[in-house]
């Protein structure tokens, strides 16, 4: 099959996609409006039916551009799309209280593939001497890190409301505000697990490739930034005991960072990542 | 600590650097605000990440870290040993109608928790733990960020780098003067590779949208008369005698042009003038003076008159001969054509590609990446295998109802680690919660 016929049929899939998404949201807030606790089940259910064409649309892409989602804001935005709603579904399963962020997370789902449907779907490609397990690892980390960061945002959003006395009946069935705090402490912590993985492999793979670990590349020094920013709210919570509202003022500040770090920058700065990302 | 050196990897994103700006930026910056300026190179704020206070401040954050560890392995220690003595505060009571204790024990052994308990006679006190050992993440974590600020300080004072531009068929002698432009440590001494690397093939490919696929060099290592081959492509390094070998993204055409002369017995003077590879329809372009004469030569180089290829299909060379500002001549040669320009004949001999390859030696390396393995295992040790400690005692009332006292004991997710305890109770023990 040709690549532009290839490409007609990944884009279908990915407003497939889409639009299931936007289902799973509308089931969700269905669920909080008309306090129905089904629509939440449902709306888990919807996500993993959304998850059906977005895993094809990702599959047939690397089928014909013969390398996997990271290599332009189509793809980066797509697969950070997926992974959240994979990790989403994972979690949930395992954590039946944490279902009902999923209201807030839907959301981070849909914008992301439709921000990808919006950027150009033209096909990136870089020397094929390139792929070495140190450059999947250093991508693989990093988009599982993104998923837990979103997760643990999604829940910062149910704790500001739950703290500010917010009527949402939905949100009475989320543990309370100091579980729902060790739960956004344990995906933040998940995350920065993985962060570090992400930094480490990259450093390992810039070496192997152009003979340097660390270049203080604009995205390199931001990763740090929200490493040591992550880390600092990590021991503020661990050794301080920083808990509650003032742990979660710190968490905001190192999020709005991780967000600009990981969406934004790559996308503004002169950088050799951003090369890839453009 | 950590707080100024966030500050400053801020100061380092913020301020324009050298390494990722261009002189111009700080041309202008010099022309609009001299003062400002000033202020900035005698700080080193242009150059913060090699400025010697950074280095200072590494010096510092190494000492804290170090001091920090001096505590966290005498607090690991004493945890380590410590023996659990089967006290507890109870954090919630329970009233069950039962206490089916092996069928707790078989539940929670299927979670992964090992069992101890105690038996006074009067109470049955249950202890379930997971990675009681696991005392050592916070240490392991630390030592991970010692090893690599360690490493990084001897990589900054030892390593050498060097950029050799070598033209298809010529030899890098492997002397320090061989290379186009070289970077050492402070403390590295004269980098000097104890081999020659010989260029026999150069190759580039695209891929159907332009960009570039791979770039291959085909080289001949040889050390003292004992020479072998090797292939060399971006990406993928070769080490040779503690030398890594890398293929650089920067590479071209070399153009050969020699200055004729009339007089018999002396030899024409040829130069190769290596042009930066451009993308298709745009020349390769330079600007050099030819040795032995007071030339500027201005050269567009078009691999296809076309524009349509990268490759030498139909090339040719536009050029424009200077002194001072002054054009003396130009014109537009094929390979093997001449010009004369003033008393002077060139020939545009040929066009050989050249390859730009990185030498560097750096033995610090494997502490590095063990600093990285030992820093990502200590992150997994601490959030990851969390120690978790659950404690049940179960008393019979007179009634034949069992009063269950819980507590847990977990730095990471308390609360969660209760209710999921008290919510499987529940299930266990058919139990009520008396108090919490």
């Amino acid at each position: 099959m040709e690549s532009t016929t290839l490409l007609k049929i990944e884009i279908i899939l990915h407003w497939l996609a889409l639009f299931v998404y936007i289902g799973a949201a509308v089931c969700f807030v269905q669920g909080v409006i008309f306090k129905k606790e089904k629509s939440f089940s449902v709306g888990t259910n919807v996500f993993l039916v959304g998850l059906l064409p977005h895993t094809l649309a990702l599959l047939v892409r690397w089928f014909y551009v013969y390398h996997g989602p990271y290599l332009s804001k189509y793809e980066v935005l797509s697969s950070n799309a997926w992974v959240t709603v994979v990790m989403f579904l994972f979690f949930s399963h395992r954590y039946p209280k944490i279902r009902f962020s999923g209201m807030f997370l839907a959301p981070f789902a849909f914008f992301q593939v439709a921000a990808a449907l919006f950027a150009s779907a033209a096909i990136k490609r870089f020397p094929s001497s390139f792929k070495v397990p140190w450059l999947v690892a250093h991508i693989l980390f990093n988009k599982l890190a993104v998923g837990a960061f979103l997760i643990a945002i999604a829940m910062m959003i149910a704790y500001a409301l739950k703290s500010r006395g917010s009527k949402m009946p939905s949100l009475s069935r989320l543990p309370d505000n100091e579980g729902l705090d060790e739960y956004i402490f344990k995906f933040t912590a998940f995350g920065f697990c993985f962060w570090t993985i992400t930094i480490a492999a990259g450093a390992i793979w810039a070496h192997e490739s152009w003979g340097r670990y660390w270049g203080w590349d604009a995205v390199e020094i931001w990763s740090l930034i929200t490493w040591l920013l992550l880390g600092g709210y990590l021991h503020l919570r661990l050794f301080f005991g920083w808990k509650g509202k003032k742990g979660m003022v710190v968490l905001t500040v190192c999020y709005v960072v991780s967000i600009l770090t990981i969406f934004f920058l790559p996308f503004l700065v002169n950088s050799l990542h951003s090369e890839y990302f453009k | 600590m950590l707080g100024l050196f966030l500050a400053v990897c801020l100061c380092g994103v913020l301020i324009p650097q050298v390494s990722n700006s261009s002189a111009s930026t700080f041309a202008s910056w010099q022309a609009k605000s001299p003062y400002s300026y000033q202020l900035v190179v005698l700080l080193q704020l242009n150059r913060i990440f090699t400025s010697y206070w950074f280095l200072l401040l590494v010096v510092f954050l190494l000492l804290a870290i170090g001091i920090s560890l001096h505590g966290q392995f005498k607090k690991a220690c004493s945890a380590f040993n410590t023996k659990p003595s089967g006290k507890f505060t109870p954090q919630l009571t329970l009233r069950a109608g039962q206490f089916p204790a092996d069928a707790l024990r078989a539940a929670w052994a299927k979670k992964g928790y090992k069992t101890e308990e105690w038996n006074n006679g009067s109470a049955l006190l249950l202890n379930f733990y997971r990675n009681r050992r696991n005392v050592w993440g916070s240490f392991t974590f630390h030592s991970g960020i010692l090893v690599i600020a360690v490493a990084s300080l001897l990589t900054f004072a030892y390593q050498k780098q060097g950029f050799v531009q070598l033209i298809e068929g010529d030899t890098f002698s492997g002397r320090e003067a061989g290379f186009l432009s070289a970077s050492k440590g402070i403390l590295a001494g004269v980098f000097e590779p104890a081999f020659e690397i010989h260029l026999n093939k150069f190759s580039h490919s695209y891929w159907d949208t332009g960009e570039l696929k791979e770039v291959k060099s085909e080289l001949t290592i040889d050390r003292q008369g004992s020479a072998f081959q090797a292939s060399l492509v971006r990406g993928q390094s070769l080490s040779v005698y503690g030398v890594d070998i890398y293929q650089s993204a920067n590479f071209g055409y070399a153009v050969k042009i020699s200055l004729l002369t009339d007089k018999p017995g002396e030899e024409a003077v040829p130069t190769y003038f290596s042009l930066d590879m451009a993308p298709a329809g745009k020349p390769l372009v330079g600007k050099s003076d030819f040795p032995t004469t007071d030339y500027l030569l201005d050269m567009n180089f078009f691999p296809d008159r076309n524009g349509r290829s990268l490759y030498p299909v139909n090339p040719f060379l536009q050029v424009r001969f200077l002194t001072g500002e002054r054009e003396v001549g130009s014109a537009v040669l094929k390979p093997g054509e001449e010009v004369l320009v003033e008393k002077s004949r060139f020939r545009f001999e040929e066009i050989r590609p050249w390859s730009g390859l990185i030498l560097t030696e750096n033995r610090f390396i494997p502490l590095v990446y063990g600093g990285f393995l030992i820093n990502a295992l200590g992150v997994f040790m601490i959030f990851l295998f969390v120690p978790q400690e659950i404690y049940i005692s179960a008393a019979a009332e007179k009634d034949g109802i069992f009063t269950v006292a819980v507590a847990v004991r977990t730095k990471v997710g308390r609360k969660i680690l209760l209710d999921d305890t008290i919510e499987a109770l529940h299930k266990l023990l058919d139990s009520e919660t008396v108090r919490g």
